[in-house]
């Protein structure tokens, strides 16, 4: 027996079960979306028409249900993996892996909503919300701000999930802020007229919403990094 | 060689005010099976978890085949610390469980396991959480086995099996080893059952290493006289006794230091048998307060 024999990287193994597990549980989570956008379109097309694609407003859940299935994995997988013979290292390389290619399936998936429904309904005229800084963007622009959010929001969840696993509970409820607050940052960065950038005087338009958005991510993902790379594993109870 | 050396030098963990380890200095070679003893508190965890590299220590050096654990891919993934908790996805079955282990476990045995489950009466489709603490040591201990990891730590994890599961855990252990020898540490403060696997010992105390040494060495620094009560007595007299016990006419004393050869000539001749030491009674008596 000796050590270190030839092996697939162990993020690579990581993250394949990660995302399997987000994925399984996203399913139940888009088929429950399509029940209620045809519930709601079944309720008011007797009372108002529609005037816009509702499958929009699906941003908030498919922001959220990612964050919150993030906290629930970092919680369970964490002690696992290091226990089982994996570095932290990796842990956090599966991880934010697994945000980069989920949350571009949010945004898949809810542009494939918007355009299926827009087929089914073309009484709705009006596309998107065209303050909004990919509205101008069309179904493109919704794909684009949906992966960001996503993407966001599942960094976003292991920050709060591992603040948690380190912190007492009392010092991570107060961490809430600056845990949750990218994904804040990121909702304003795509769901209005860059407001942030207003109000900094800085330059806006989609260029810069997406060159702010990569820099949110990329600073909540440090964060991650960095309240993660020496934590000590705790036993499973 | 088999299994993977660990050198622990001057190794300190720190909680806030509590020193877990206090200047810890070992060495467990390669292939042997050593017993980590101690009594609750005494840091045992804390040492196995920080050579796993589940924490990072507060001052010290920790070597594993020559190299630091702690975040090291390639050590991390030889070493598998089986703690009581069993460190497994609680709300998943048993037979995911196994199959995550397949996946990330360099030498896992998936047959094994397998034998390893019906040995223990386990059910791949129960899940970890539905367990009861015994059957929790026992899933906790297929992984063990299992995983064939060079380095291989069970950390208390037979003490909430009943008195046949852990006989069957011993046996297991102990097959398995001669044909896949590996580094392996027991951890326990029950030593009566176990004392004849190891091959070497370290009992710590308060976070430092009393005692590190082979295990025929540390029995030999007691023995135990059993013979006619007057005898006994006599030939004891002067020593330091550990304990007494009375059988009718016939007594047990068993006494810390070694014995001489004057003293085994004087017990055989007034028909007094001079033994080993249970490990147990050394360590009660190496461990209690006023002596540590």
């Amino acid at each position: 027996m000796t050590a270190g024999t030839a092996h697939r990287p162990t993020w690579l193994t990581a993250t394949k079960r990660l995302v399997s597990a987000h994925a399984l549980v996203a399913g139940w989570f888009w088929a429950v979306v399509v029940l209620i956008l045809v519930g709601a379109h079944i309720l008011m097309s007797g009372v108002i028409p529609t005037r816009v694609v509702i499958a929009q407003y699906g941003t908030h859940g498919a922001t959220w249900f990612p964050f919150s299935l993030a906290i629930i994995f970092v919680l369970a997988y964490l002690p696992v993996h290091v226990t089982s013979g994996m570095t932290r290292r990796s842990f956090i390389r599966a991880n934010v892996a697994t945000a980069l290619l989920m949350g571009p399936t949010y945004g898949a998936g809810l542009a494939l909503l918007a355009a299926v429904e827009r087929a089914v309904f073309p009484a709705a005229p009006i596309p998107f919300d065209q303050e909004q800084v990919f509205g101008a963007h069309g179904l493109w622009g919704l794909f684009v701000a949906q992966s960001l959010l996503a993407i966001t929001g599942i960094i976003c969840g292991l920050l709060v999930g591992i603040t948690y696993y380190r912190f007492h509970p009392l010092a991570a409820t107060l961490l809430l802020i600056p845990t949750v607050g990218p994904v804040l940052v990121m909702v304003a960065l795509t769901a209005s007229d860059a407001p942030i950038q207003q109000w900094l005087g800085l330059p806006t338009g989609t260029g810069w919403a997406v060159g702010a958005a990569v820099a949110v991510i990329a600073l909540a993902t440090l964060a991650f990094h960095l309240a993660t790379r020496t934590i000590p594993i705790k036993p499973v109870e | 060689m088999t299994g993977l050396t660990i050198t622990v030098q001057d190794l300190s963990v720190h909680f806030k005010d509590t020193r877990a380890l206090d200047g810890v200095s070992m060495r467990i070679e390669a292939g042997s099976i050593h017993g980590l003893l101690g009594r609750n508190g005494s840091g045992k965890t804390t040492l196995l978890s920080t050579i796993a590299a589940l924490r990072r220590p507060t001052r010290g050096t920790i070597l594993v085949d020559g190299e630091d654990p702690f975040e090291s891919e390639r050590v991390m993934g030889d070493i598998c610390l089986i703690r009581e908790s069993g460190d497994v996805l609680t709300d998943e079955k048993i037979r995911t469980n196994l199959n995550y282990f397949a996946d990330v476990r360099r030498h896992w045995d998936p047959d094994y396991a397998a034998e390893l489950l019906d040995a223990f009466e386990l059910s791949p489709r129960k899940r970890p959480d539905k367990l009861s603490r015994g059957q929790r040591s026992a899933l906790g201990v297929t992984i063990g086995l299992a995983s064939r990891a060079p380095v291989t730590f069970f950390d208390e994890v037979h003490l909430g099996m009943d008195a046949p599961s852990r006989y069957r855990f011993y046996d297991l252990l102990l097959a398995d080893y001669v044909d896949h020898p590996r580094t392996i540490v027991l951890s326990s403060h029950l030593i009566s059952e176990i004392e004849q696997l190891f091959a070497t010992v370290t009992i710590l105390d308060r976070g430092r290493v009393l005692i590190h040494d082979d295990a025929e060495e540390l029995r030999s620094r007691g023995a135990a006289l059993i013979g006619p009560a007057a005898a006994v007595r006599e030939l004891t007299n002067g020593l330091q006794v550990l304990s007494t016990q009375s059988l009718g006419p016939t007594e047990k004393v068993t006494v810390f230091g070694s014995v001489d050869a004057d003293l085994h000539r004087r017990a055989r001749a007034a028909d007094v048998e001079v033994g080993p030491v249970p490990m147990q009674d050394l360590f009660v008596h190496l461990t209690s307060g006023e002596e540590s």
